[in-house]
């Protein structure tokens, strides 16, 4: 099955994907005891997550990030600590009730095969009581949203969308009844690598209007690097080892279990959060001429270009304005600096 | 010394063969209607505990196992009735396979499913009735299927301990062994069980096109 339909950015189209913007939630002294287990699988975690960012919890396999995350929805009940949604402890609500305000999106994604693309992602309104009309308006907005013509792909039933495509109804899904907060668990964790990235940066593109409060779990740092605004490093126990921005963390490694984790090439990795505009322009020296960038676009695209193509420098080009050069060397010096000290 | 032609005897006979193919009929669905109760209870009631759900399958297939003229004998010596045996014996023989399908069915939902659905907030009531229910339902049906044609061919010999249905036909011919008329009555119990098996069969059929949602379809 294709995925034509998917190519432009998810959130043209003139729709108004929600208007609920996250709000922030609070982890005091989280804990999550098995029994018949000497050590906690998740140990008193303290953890402010901001509202409307998205928090990327990653770290090896049996750190209990997916632990700690399933109780904030209360899929696993903590044993002991305080969740606190817009300063209120949700131990006030009850389970479904929670549940209901909070997107929940699963790598497996889920979706009941018995039902319609339509009736999936109108799961949740139904369930709080919106009239038809209502449902099978926001049902299309959704589809549209995450780019699935609603035309074509309302009446389907699970079984015919590609893996991708199942997906991106699930994000529909969570979406549907404009949750403030959204969970996600490895979400692009089975789809092929192409296909992942796709999902990326669209879900990337989508979240600067929806302002949603995410917390998204990975083991795979790349992706935290592309989707988090903050990144916790953990480590068994849910540990927080580090607790940052993607840059910050690139810049300074806590301890070597952050430096292992981060992988190599952390130095080419920083440049992904530099933009051209960050360094000292050099004059055009109009050489190359065809060769440009902008100035939005980051240190490592400009780099990949000029190694790309062999040369040393390119005009960086503002709305068919030359503003400058900038060379292998300015970026080099970049690169060199370890300080850390941009944000 | 030659008995009549098939066609000629079933033209004499023909008010008792009619009336006992529709005892036969209806019959099979009271049974299957009451085993369809009694094992889809069972099966709600211990499919979320896996051992439990076991052990009573466990113990239907023991008394599946038993042989029928020994069970309805017992039944027999029990309720001194000979329709009561009729029907409680073969409620017992279809039980197993409704029970069995309908445990299968309901513990076959994704466990990811499941787990999304109650992560939305789906209660669990709700998760029963419209997401595991219709997911076992096909399952459930096939095992309703089965236990139909159980219940046509126990209901033939439980004929020996109640006048009822086309089984008497068979028993007859067994009594008259050598008598002109035997090979007949035999051949009217075979065809007209056949075609009463076939009836529910087709129903079944029909039910699950009906019912079967299109995403649910294998």
């Amino acid at each position: 099955m294709s995925e034509q339909t998917l190519d432009k950015p998810a959130t043209e189209g003139g729709t108004s994907p929600g208007s609920t913007h996250g709000v922030p939630i609070s982890l005091k002294k989280l804990t999550k005891r098995y029994p018949g287990t000497d050590k906690a699988a998740v140990d008193a975690v303290d953890m402010e997550i901001p509202a409307g960012e998205i928090v990327v919890f990653v770290g090896p396999s049996g750190c209990g990030k997916t632990t700690t995350m399933r109780m904030i929805n209360r899929m696993i009940a903590p044993s002991d600590g305080v969740i606190e949604i817009d300063g209120e402890d949700v131990a006030s609500l009850n389970d479904t009730t929670l549940r209901r305000r909070i997107g929940y999106v699963i790598q497996q994604i889920g979706l009941i095969p018995h039902l319609t693309i339509a009736s999936n992602v109108a799961m949740v309104p139904k369930l709080l009581g919106w009239d038809k009309k209502r449902i099978a308006a926001r049902v299309d907005e959704m589809l549209t949203v995450v780019g699935l013509d609603p035309e074509q792909y309302r009446d389907r039933y699970p079984r015919q969308l590609s893996g991708g495509q199942q997906q991106r109804v699930g994000v529909a899904r969570a979406l549907a009844a404009d949750p403030p907060i959204m969970l996600m668990d490895e979400p692009f964790g089975a789809v092929d690598p192409i296909t992942r990235g796709r999902l990326q940066e669209e879900f990337r593109n989508l979240q600067q209007t929806l302002k949603k409060t995410i917390v998204f779990v990975t083991h795979d740092f790349d992706e935290a690097l592309r989707l988090g605004d903050r990144i916790a490093v953990l480590r068994e126990g849910s540990q927080i080892v580090q607790y940052d921005t993607p840059e910050n963390i690139l810049a300074a490694p806590a301890d070597d279990f952050v430096s292992g984790f981060i992988g190599e090439g952390a130095a080419l990795k920083r440049l992904y959060f530099e933009p051209v505009s960050s360094l000292q322009l050099e004059p055009d020296t109009g050489s190359e001429a065809d060769l440009s960038v902008s100035p939005s676009d980051n240190l490592h695209q400009a780099l990949d270009l000029m190694v790309g193509k062999g040369v040393s420098s390119v005009a960086v080009v503002e709305a068919g304005q030359s503003r400058g050069s900038i060379s292998v060397q300015s970026i080099l010096a970049r690169v060199g600096r370890s300080d850390g000290a941009r944000s | 010394m030659t008995g009549l032609p098939f066609g000629e005897w079933l033209s004499q006979n023909q008010l008792e063969v009619i009336f006992r193919t529709q005892q036969h009929l209806l019959l099979a669905i009271y049974c299957v209607a009451a085993a369809a109760v009694v094992g889809l209870l069972i099966a709600l009631l211990t499919y979320r505990f896996v051992s439990v759900a076991n052990v009573s399958i466990a113990f239907i297939a023991v008394l599946f196992t038993v042989p029928s003229v020994a069970l309805l004998g017992f039944l027999f010596s029990v309720t001194r009735n000979g329709l009561l045996t009729l029907i409680v014996g073969t409620v017992i023989y279809a039980l197993l396979p409704i029970t069995r399908n309908a445990v299968v069915g309901l513990q076959a939902a994704d466990p990811s499913v499941i787990d999304a659905a109650k992560g939305m907030g789906v209660g669990s009531f709700r998760m029963l009735w419209q997401i595991r229910l219709p997911i076992a339902w096909p399952v459930i049906l096939a095992g309703l299927r089965v236990s139909a044609q159980l219940a046509v061919g126990i209901i033939a010999i439980a004929a020996y301990v109640a006048n009822y249905g086309l089984g008497r036909l068979g028993f007859d011919a067994l009594n008259n062994l050598g008598s002109v008329n035997t090979g007949n009555q035999a051949l009217a119990c075979i065809i007209f069980v056949a075609a009463v098996a076939l009836v529910l069969d087709a129903v079944f059929v029909l039910v699950r096109r009906f019912t079967t949602p299109r995403g649910a379809r294998v």
